[in-house]
């Protein structure tokens, strides 16, 4: 099919891909200032312990040292008020014990001192100087023993928040949620087949190459200048406002380049501290953290028990469900569990469901948004017992799915309406897909599907656009470009002022340049900044007609344009190029703006298709062949599409198979990427991808964000192959080869058990 | 009259109400209304009269809009508000 557009649909090489190929971008760890001081911050060896005492005379001592700082260097922060911490909102007091722990450590890694010192060596011998007394406490190490009425506590004044009433005892269990519709035991009731499973799934890391780093400047009239890696400059700034007590607008935050961040760098671990020790020093001060560090002391993905009953009629309609779903939110209340009560079982018509969801803290890191937070470990639930639903009846799982199936006007589990979307679609397409007909043949061997859901965002996006002598465009924007949104935006702009694309310069902007923005997270740059660019286009296009009246003489009434130029009738013309070289003749020089906000949701629907083979002997579970499908509104550069669903799948892949923190009383075990298995290469197929494009409601194009729905399905679909493999339904994650195996060992023990009871 | 979609968790505070009509062309018109109507729902939704509890989300013919114009968003005759609880967290 012709396209409509010049630009949009294209797959042209991104405009910050030179810096990257040759190494010269500059990331958060390659920030150098004249005079430079090195910080090294000291961590609790402790998941859980009262600081009796620190004493950082000796480490102040040591040559070269030229600051050290504490917990009793911060300001004390006792205020409840949520602070936007990026994609999700955290309480200001426990945002401030991310940076610095007083009196008390809730997590193995939690600051507890931090020294500035004239090199990075110097800084790492002087911290092991430092003295601290802990009086250790007993660790909550479980999800479920922790919301047990016995379980230690981890904060004497967290009450259960719950909309049907205070609760008066304190608890580990910070929120309960509550979703229902209908009649939940009339639904059971009408029900023809029921399935209910426990799922058991482990916290897991983003796995972001760049660990976190940033270089803080205090000035003598108290401002900041920070320069980091994060995923959203505006929420450092409100962020480093509310620990440090002072106003964001003395704040300035330069964002480097990024190395991957998928929900986890919107937090500032280290920047707190170097601006303290800034301070105090009165010299740039640099942190960086190292890997280990980023494992046990930044935010990792929730893992969690969710309960899952879903009942259905022999003609495949689902008619109940029931999810008791706890997430671990690890220290401080926030894990992600309200998504995952409403993403799990919104695909589906089910005219009677009872959702409960509990965030529930323990002696672990606290936990931060990881690509579709909370979305998978429930995607994985509900797609299993899905399939398992379909086999129990005797139908095609995709026949299934399509029986109950969202659309347009039927409402999700909180009770908001869809708008456009294109699950049913979505459906159609695998099973016309030549990977779900082709012949699947050997032993052990098996094919499964699962299907996600993801809200996506939108939120408030800023764009500039100046103009430069020789024709071009620079295009200001705010988003952190993590996932190729440069080129993105850069695309929009030159499709709708008729430029090529290397006439568009986009680049990203810091705090003070700009108005604000929300973060790069939810799925929402291409859609919510993109909405901004053309804003800013139409804008840009509003002036420059009037300028192209002015060269070509005429009533500016009289101008229209198209493919990049200004006519007037059929005899005068100007392209867009030369109106823009001559700004200065005809008014001087201007600034287009666009902003976005109050947009509708873009909602996001993805599946994975999957054959894997089994090892019964080890339990290894080998992926043969793999084909991630969505519906993506509108493609704006299909290559950087399909590389977010490639990657979505792999990350889903490694969450599914390997990857996980291993604990132990609350120690993680397996801090470094030796011990935590993320897939390579050598582990993975060709990922094969399958666009979809039902245009969404709002903005132009009909663009929805790709970036986090496709992490939700591989688990499930690599869950239901197993089965069709090999027989076992699988209820945990990773589906580590030694918990394959044990699940086909005790399935052969059952069946051995009624063989010889039935003889 | 707007029509405001009333979560399950609070129902209690609406007799069992589901959607409730209420004038105003203010989201805040609109839901100083619903609690005038039902008053149990008052400190279900506020902190005080101009303060939503920060887990509440509010959506305004599809579109969240807390974060944008929050309480002054504009309200159409038929527009649908839909109260949505612990959207936060993810």
């Amino acid at each position: 099919m012709a396209s409509n557009y010049r630009v949009i649909g294209t797959r042209p090489i991104r405009p910050d891909g030179y810096g990257k190929v040759t190494g010269k971008d500059q990331y958060g760890a390659d920030t150098f200032l004249p005079g430079m001081l090195y910080a090294k911050v000291l961590r609790s060896p402790h998941p859980h312990a009262v600081i009796k005492r620190i004493d950082t005379s000796k480490a102040e001592a040591f040559p070269g040292v030229e600051a050290v700082c504490t917990g009793a260097d911060f300001p004390t922060v006792t205020s409840d008020e949520a602070i936007d911490s990026g994609e999700e909102t955290i309480s200001a007091r426990f945002m401030t014990a991310l940076s610095m722990a007083n009196h008390k450590v809730y997590y193995k890694g939690q600051p507890v001192a931090a020294v500035a010192a004239t090199s990075p060596a110097v800084a790492a011998e002087a911290v092991g100087l430092i003295e601290v007394e802990y009086e250790p406490l007993p660790a909550v190490d479980d999800v479920l023993d922790a919301m047990k009425p016995e379980a230690p506590l981890l904060h004497g004044d967290l009450y259960t928040e719950r909309l049907t009433g205070e609760e008066k005892r304190p608890s580990n269990i910070a929120k309960h949620i509550q979703q229902s519709r209908g009649e939940i035991e009339k639904g059971f009731a009408e029900a023809e087949v029921i399935v209910e499973r426990e799922f058991n799934t482990q916290m897991v890391h983003q796995g972001y190459i760049e660990p976190q780093a940033a270089t803080v400047q205090a000035s003598p009239d108290g401002r900041l200048t920070v320069w980091t890696s994060t995923q959203g400059a505006w929420q450092i700034r409100t962020q480093m406002a509310t620990i440090l007590d002072m106003p964001e607008g003395r704040i300035r935050v330069i964002p480097t380049e990024i190395g991957g961040g998928f929900g986890g760098k919107f937090t500032p671990y280290v920047a707190p501290v170097a601006a303290v020790l800034s301070r105090k020093t009165g010299r740039p001060v640099k942190a960086v953290m190292k890997r280990s560090e980023v494992f046990q002391a930044t935010g990792p993905g929730s893992g969690g028990y969710i309960r899952l009953k879903m009942g259905a009629k022999r003609d495949g309609s689902i008619v109940a469900a029931e999810a008791f779903i706890a997430y671990d939110a690890g220290a401080f209340p926030g894990s992600p569990v309200g998504a995952a009560c409403l993403t799990g079982l919104s695909p589906y018509t089910i005219p009677h469901l009872k959702i409960d969801g509990y965030d529930v803290v323990t002696n672990h890191p606290r936990v931060k948004a990881y690509r579709a937070p909370g979305g998978t470990p429930m995607g994985m639930a509900v797609e299993s017992v899905v399939d398992e639903i379909a086999v129990e009846l005797g139908m095609d799982p995709i026949d299934l799915r399509l029986k109950n199936a969202v659309g347009p006007g039927d409402r999700m589990t909180n009770g908001v309406a869809y708008n456009s979307i294109g699950f049913k679609e979505l459906l159609q397409a695998i099973k016309e897909h030549p990977h779900y007909t082709a012949p699947l043949e050997g032993e052990f061997v098996g094919r499964g599907v699962a299907c996600g859901f993801w809200t996506n965002g939108s939120g408030t996006s800023t764009v500039h656009l100046n103009f430069n002598p020789d024709g071009t465009v620079n295009l200001i924007e705010g988003s952190t470009d993590i996932g190729g949104s440069r080129a993105s935006m850069a695309m929009i702009a030159a499709e709708e002022l008729g430029l090529d694309l290397s006439e568009v310069r986009p680049q990203v902007s810091d705090t003070e340049s700009l108005g604000y923005n929300d973060g790069t997270g939810g799925s929402r740059v291409t859609y919510a900044t993109g909405v901004a660019v053309y804003r800013a286009c139409k804008d840009a296009l509003n002036e420059l007609k009037s300028r192209a009246a002015i060269l070509l003489e005429v009533d500016e009434a009289a101008v229209t344009f198209s493919g990049g130029i200004f006519r007037a009738g059929a005899a005068k013309e100007i392209r867009i190029q030369d109106v823009i070289k001559q700004l200065g003749k005809t008014g001087g020089p201007f600034e287009a703006r666009g902003v976005s906000g109050s947009l509708q949701r873009a909602p996001a629907f993805g599946a994975s298709l999957a054959d894997v083979k089994v090892d019964p002997e080890t339990g290894k579970v080998q992926i043969l062949r793999w084909t991630q499908f969505q519906d993506v509104g509108k493609a704006i550069h299909p290559a950087y599409v399909e590389g977010q669903l490639q990657g979505g799948a792999v990350q889903g892949i490694g969450w599914g198979l390997s990857e996980e923190y291993s604990f132990k009383d609350g120690h993680m075990l397996n801090p470094s990427f030796l011990d935590y298995r993320m897939p390579t290469a050598l582990d993975l197929p060709m990922i094969d991808t399958h666009l979809v494009e039902v245009p969404a409601s709002d903005g132009p194009y009909g663009v929805r964000g790709v970036g986090e729905v496709c992490i939700v399905p591989p688990p499930g679909a690599i869950a239901n192959a197993i089965y069709r493999a090999v027989g076992v339904r699988m209820t945990e994650l990773p589906m580590k080869p030694e918990c394959v195996w044990r699940t086909l060992q005790t399935a052969q023990q059952e069946q051995v058990s009624e063989t010889s009871q039935a003889g | 009259m707007a029509t405001v979609i009333i979560p399950s968790v609070m129902r209690s505070a609406t007799g069992g109400v589901e959607a409730v009509h209420v004038p105003g062309g203010t989201v805040r018109a609109v839901m100083h209304g619903l609690v005038a109507q039902f008053p149990e729902l008052g400190s279900k939704l506020f902190y005080d009269k101009d303060q939503l509890h920060h887990y509440l989300a509010l959506f305004v013919d599809g579109i969240e809009v807390r974060a944008s114009q929050g309480l002054y968003a504009q309200v159409s005759e038929d527009a649908e508000i839909v109260i949505v609880p612990a959207l936060s967290g993810g």
